[in-house]
């Protein structure tokens, strides 16, 4: 027990490593991001749910859209409301959300989540 | 003091025990109701899927190719050209990576068992035109590990390119060389504008094959 000062300063570097990533970024969180909405979007008002459910549950959605359309070839969906919509990632989704930098990428990337949609499906092309 | 040590660890072992159950139970009522949370969402938001009304309905599809019409090589270009260009299907320079749908070919390919020594050299020589039977008793699917292609109940065989694996034991299975192998992205095989919207393009690395325009 004669290097209890060298022991020490060693934990003490140690720590100061380890914990560098969260002091270093400390404060520098990135904002999440706002989506922005095309004006039909907009003008929609409503999407084919509440806007909260398709924050949280696109992507269950999708995917028993997914299954639903290609295992049962049930390809229509009805909603509270009564509204029908053909379950269609490209033609219904997209239609409405065609900015898909601005819409999708946005919050994909902010939360680190790359969907394979795109290797297949078609999204449309946004003028700029 | 034999006796001591293990009453102590009995007790020590039964209160810990005690406070391990209670604890998982609390951890468990925890996730019980996020569950039931998620059950309410659920609830809220009850809307019905259903087939598409208008979609024409059979026991079994069939499709009936009139060969007496279709007779030369410029007849079934427009065919194959309006197919493959809603389908997405790309074209490569390199036959290796053909991708078909639906193609031609002659007599003795197209019926192979039905050959005959005295058949007019009329039809000898004619293309007919090929895509995936839908056969009723389909040995790709019985091949398929994945259960990416499957039979529908109308009889319509299936690719879900979201669960092909790429393993291409359909492609062996297949009899008549209908299925094709994405052995590059299949959109370098198409020009940027001449993708069509409306319908997915398929990745490198999945099978695919006619899906009877379901």
């Amino acid at each position: 027990m004669n290097d209890k000062s060298r022991i020490i300063a060693g934990l003490i570097i140690f720590l100061i490593v380890v914990t560098f990533p969260f002091w270093y970024n400390m404060g520098k969180a990135a904002p999440a991001p706002e989506t922005k909405l095309t004006d039909k979007a907009k003008q929609a008002k409503n999407c084919i749910q509440p806007t909260e459910y398709m924050r949280v549950g696109h992507m269950q959605l999708l995917n028993v859209w997914r299954n639903e359309v290609v295992r049962d070839g049930k390809r229509t969906y009805v909603n509270q409301s009564g509204k029908d919509f053909n379950m269609s990632l490209s033609n219904t989704c997209m239609d409405c959300h065609s900015n898909k930098a601005e819409f999708c990428d946005k919050c994909h990337d902010y939360t680190s989540t790359a969907p394979y949609c795109w290797d297949c499906h078609v999204y449309p092309k946004e003028s700029k | 003091m034999m006796e001591n040590a293990r009453r102590k660890f009995l007790k020590v072992a039964g209160i810990s025990a005690l406070g391990l159950s209670l604890g998982t139970k609390s951890v468990l009522n925890v996730f019980a109701s996020a569950d039931e949370s998620a059950d309410r969402r659920g609830k809220k938001t009850a809307a019905e899927i259903t087939e598409n009304k208008k979609a024409l309905k059979a026991k079994h599809w069939g499709m009936v190719i009139d060969t007496r019409r279709l007779r030369t090589v410029g007849d079934l270009k427009p065919l194959i050209d309006v197919c493959h260009k809603i389908h997405n299907v790309p074209k490569f320079e390199n036959s290796l990576h053909e991708i078909k749908w639906i193609w031609e070919d002659e007599y003795k390919h197209v019926f192979p068992t039905m050959e005959s020594e005295y058949l007019a050299d009329s039809i000898k020589h004619i293309p007919f035109l090929l895509l995936c039977n839908q056969c009723q008793n389909p040995p790709c699917v019985r091949a398929c590990p994945t259960k990416a292609t499957f039979q529908r109940e109308d009889g319509i065989v299936m690719m879900d390119f979201h669960r092909c694996i790429g393993c291409r034991f359909c492609m062996a299975a297949c009899p008549y060389g209908s299925r094709s192998f994405n052995f590059v992205d299949p959109r370098t095989g198409l020009d940027e504008s001449g993708i069509f919207n409306e319908f997915p393009t398929r990745m490198k690395g999945v099978v695919e094959k006619c899906n009877f325009c379901v």
